[in-house]
């Protein structure tokens, strides 16, 4: 069923058939509520039609054209100064990055020249001073875990090992001695050790 | 369809590099585009300025305009745009500088010269402005433009009944808004 509001709205809009308007305004008639509710539509509408074709003062309407190609231009403008700012930014950019690239790569070119006019005594002396620095540097702590790491892959290594058989003719050509020289006495202990716990010893 | 004939014509026209096809276009809708964003917007100052955005979205996008609906709803479209995206704006301007919106600026631009017809459309103005943006919209095209629903719903996107809805709600806060004036 159609609410009065959309039977004002046919009514206004001229979507009724002859027939739906005579019922419509018999209805309006017949109803006290209806006919006010319809004179405040119809106020509304009045004030409508009332400002529907206000025309605009000609001096106004003369400008909009000329006012919109102003701005046309002044935006055409913008936008080329835009375009010129980004390719200045780009071409700033690539200049600096260059700049950079080059310096670096001339410092090394430096480096390996100066190195290749160093005699040995001069290299030999450097990396002395080199070590001497880095003696100043000694963590005791940071060695100690060095170490506590490189006896747990040494007991891994010894106890894979030991099942290797492939590996074994490399054991022939391992001079004791010499291998002596690289372990401390706390890794022989652990080799000891190790070694005993398998009965090998 | 003369009319639209000779749109399509200026706009073959324009694309082909003829300028004054596109000011004779301009011309032809600018009022219309004055007149939905006036209603909008309550206002001159902010008719105008959309009506030069209006303008220059034209000129730059009727070169890509494919015809698949008449220029003028397309025009409308862009304007009724543009209007609420404007209204929105300005929403957030005042939030953000906690000005008070305000629902009415009285201009006296003096583009209407008849002085009776500035009061009778001041009056309905400052009463449509009272309304929410979306009964606002459907309201202006329904009585103004006596657009159907149908090309109110091709024009916003929104169902007829969603449209119908707003529209009704509209008249009804219309009635009491000039009821209470009246008082």
């Amino acid at each position: 069923m159609m609410s009065n509001d959309e039977k004002f709205d046919m009514y206004f809009f001229n979507e009724m058939n002859a027939k739906e308007k005579q019922s419509f305004e018999d209805e309006i008639k017949s109803s006290k509520q209806m006919e006010e509710d319809f004179d405040r539509y119809k106020k509304v509408f009045a004030l409508v039609h009332d400002s529907k074709n206000i025309k605009l003062d000609a001096l106004y309407t003369q400008t909009i054209i000329p006012n919109f190609r102003n701005r046309l231009e002044k935006k055409k403008k913008l936008s080329i100064l835009v375009k010129y700012g980004y390719a200045f930014a780009v071409l700033f950019i690539a200049v600096i990055g260059y700049s950079i690239i080059t310096n670096v790569m001339n410092e090394k070119q430096n480096l390996q020249q100066i190195y290749t006019r160093l005699t040995n005594d001069e290299v030999n002396s450097l990396v002395s001073e080199m070590n001497i620095d880095a003696e100043n540097y000694y963590d005791e702590n940071a060695i100690e875990k060095i170490d506590s790491i490189y006896n747990i892959e040494l007991v891994k290594d010894v106890n894979a090992s030991l099942y290797d058989n492939s590996i074994e003719s490399g054991y022939k050509d391992i001079n004791i001695k010499e291998l002596d020289q690289y372990l401390s006495d706390r890794d022989i202990d652990l080799i000891f050790a190790e070694l005993s716990k398998k009965e090998i010893i | 369809m003369q009319d639209l004939t000779n749109d399509d014509i200026l706009i073959k026209n324009f694309i082909q590099g003829d300028e004054s096809a596109f000011n004779r276009l301009a011309t032809k809708y600018q009022e219309k585009i004055y007149w939905h964003a006036r209603r909008m917007t309550g206002n001159h100052l902010d008719a105008d300025e959309i009506l030069q955005e209006v303008l220059i979205v034209l000129y730059k996008k009727l070169k890509t305009f494919k015809f698949k609906c008449s220029v003028y709803t397309w025009i409308y479209r862009i304007t009724n745009t543009r209007s609420i995206n404007f209204l929105k704006k300005n929403r957030l301007r005042n939030f953000l500088t906690l000005n008070e919106i305000k629902s009415y600026r009285d201009d006296s631009n003096n583009i209407i010269a008849d002085l009776e017809q500035r009061q009778k459309l001041e009056k309905i103005e400052k009463a449509i402005q009272k309304l929410p943006v979306k009964q606002r919209e459907v309201f202006i095209m329904r009585s103004y433009d006596e657009m159907t629903y149908e090309e109110i719903s091709k024009v916003t996107g929104k169902s007829t009944g969603a449209l119908k809805a707003n529209y009704f709600h509209a008249i009804n806060k219309l009635k009491e808004l000039l009821k209470n004036d009246e008082q």
